[in-house]
């Protein structure tokens, strides 16, 4: 036994695990929820992330095309070359169109809140061992974004950030227990918060909680961020209601909100950095 | 001063197998649904780090550790768990060859399928059963037992692939 922990293995295996443990300490303290390890892999390896997250995103846009057998490939090979010279451009055209939509959002919000600083940002990976889909962006400390920024996709909120680095930050969607939102649904103006279960989560939905019993909200009802806390702007679309129920253990009810956003076909987000009413950082 | 032959070797083969770590946490961590079967999908660099441990040793092992479990940490909430779990699983592999096992198919596809559960395992018990999240059973038995599966199901891959890379640029007689 004393041979094993004379050994240079066990000696660095203590060393490295020592020190691991030691950025495990510092991330929990730090504001950006990070390590030091992870932050400086973050920037060495981001533009790989960054390439693979665009050719897996691409996967499905690229045109098949299918040769004929030997005897019509002559004759199908000048057709054939048209329509993928007009398939390639059918891409890029949906690709404009996709754009141009994401924009003109951005565009709509910019100018109801002129106070929004905003930072655009893209999905580039998703941690394959988080059942609840938490988003790898491909911005960090560097543009602005810090722990607890707001993210976007248009009116609808996604979720907020949980950890940065330089140059990449992993967000926690709606649909992860641990994020509650503040929130009032639009006609009767009932203020309670937003959260999820692990059952709700897996259907892809959240819940208002907390309601009176006698809440007068009902299916179709529109929830929105009330702006308490600090973390996320007033008036952000978070879903729609699609059944109240009663709780077991008590006498209040909640409201089952179907998410405005589909997370997983997610690829173009918004964060907002600075906007009036923020908690400061 | 020129390298040997043998040392060259070495060198090609470990930066081999750390692109090949790079390659399958870019596969394993990637945006879309690229290898994912009903929202589960396989973590490759687990029997990736297994089988570089396996057959660089237990130093090695802790450095390949390292780096896959940095590239992990990257896309997960970077406090150095992944970094953490797989630097103990490329030493303990490294030292479990040194000892008692031997490198070959059947030992990979063990230790591959025991790190990958204790991991799911692991993630479940301190994500789940800790903060006491509702229905968190059903989670074990519909999202992570079936990753670690997957996991194992892949591994073999894995470890055909380091073999090849091991076999091609070996620098001594592999004992399998």
């Amino acid at each position: 036994m004393k041979r094993f922990y004379r050994r240079t293995g066990f000696k660095i295996f203590a060393v490295v695990m020592a020190a691991l443990i030691a950025g495990s300490i510092i991330s929990v303290a730090s504001r950006n929820s990070s390590s030091p390890l992870t932050r400086v892999t973050g920037v060495v390896f981001g533009p790989a992330s960054r390439l693979a997250g665009a050719v897996t995103n691409n996967l499905k846009r690229l045109p098949v095309t299918f040769r004929s057998s030997s005897y019509l490939k002559r004759e199908n090979a000048a057709l054939q070359s048209e329509i993928d010279s007009l398939r390639e451009q059918l891409v890029d055209y949906e690709e404009v169109v996709y754009k141009n939509n994401f924009y003109k959002e951005f565009l709509e919000l910019k100018e109801e809140h002129e106070d929004y600083e905003f930072a655009e940002a893209a999905v580039i990976g998703r941690d394959s061992a988080d059942k609840f889909g938490t988003l790898t962006l491909n911005k960090g400390s560097a543009n602005g974004i810090t722990v607890n920024d707001p993210v976007i996709y248009g009116k609808y909120l996604v979720g907020v950030v949980a950890s940065v680095t330089p140059t990449q930050c992993v967000v926690n969607t709606i649909l992860n227990p641990s994020v509650n939102v503040s929130a009032y649904e639009t006609r009767t103006r009932e203020v309670s918060y937003v959260t999820t279960t692990n059952e709700l989560a897996g259907k892809g939905q959240c819940t208002l909680t907390n309601l009176p019993a006698q809440t007068a909200v009902t299916d179709g009802g529109l929830v929105c961020t009330a702006g308490v806390g600090g973390i996320y702007p007033a008036n952000l679309i978070i879903g729609t209601v699609v059944d109240i129920i009663d709780a077991t253990l008590d006498i209040s009810a909640s409201a089952v909100i179907e998410p405005g956003v589909d997370f997983s076909q997610l690829t173009d987000v918004l964060i907002i950095t600075e906007f009036n009413g923020q908690a400061k950082k | 001063m020129t390298l040997t032959e043998a040392k060259k070797k070495q060198i090609y083969r470990r930066a081999l197998l750390a692109a090949v770590i790079l390659g399958l946490s870019l596969i394993q961590n990637s945006a879309g649904r690229f290898l994912k079967i009903g929202g589960v999908g396989p973590l490759l660099l687990i029997p990736a780090v297994v089988a570089a441990a396996m057959y660089e040793g237990d130093i090695a092992g802790i450095f390949y550790g390292l780096f896959a479990g940095a590239l992990w940490d990257v896309f997960a909430k970077g406090n150095n768990f992944n970094a953490i779990f797989l630097v103990a699983v490329g030493f303990a592999c490294g030292m479990l060859i040194l000892t008692v096992m031997r490198v070959n198919f059947v030992t990979h596809l063990l230790l591959s399928s025991c790190a990958s559960g204790i991991y799911c395992l692991g993630y479940w018990f301190f994500h789940f059963i800790t903060p006491h999240i509702d229905r968190a059973f059903i989670t074990l038995f519909a999202f992570y037992l079936p990753m670690a599966i997957f996991t194992s199901v892949l591994s073999p891959l894995v470890f055909l692939l380091v073999r090849a890379i091991e076999i091609k640029f070996r620098t001594e007689q592999y004992t399998e």
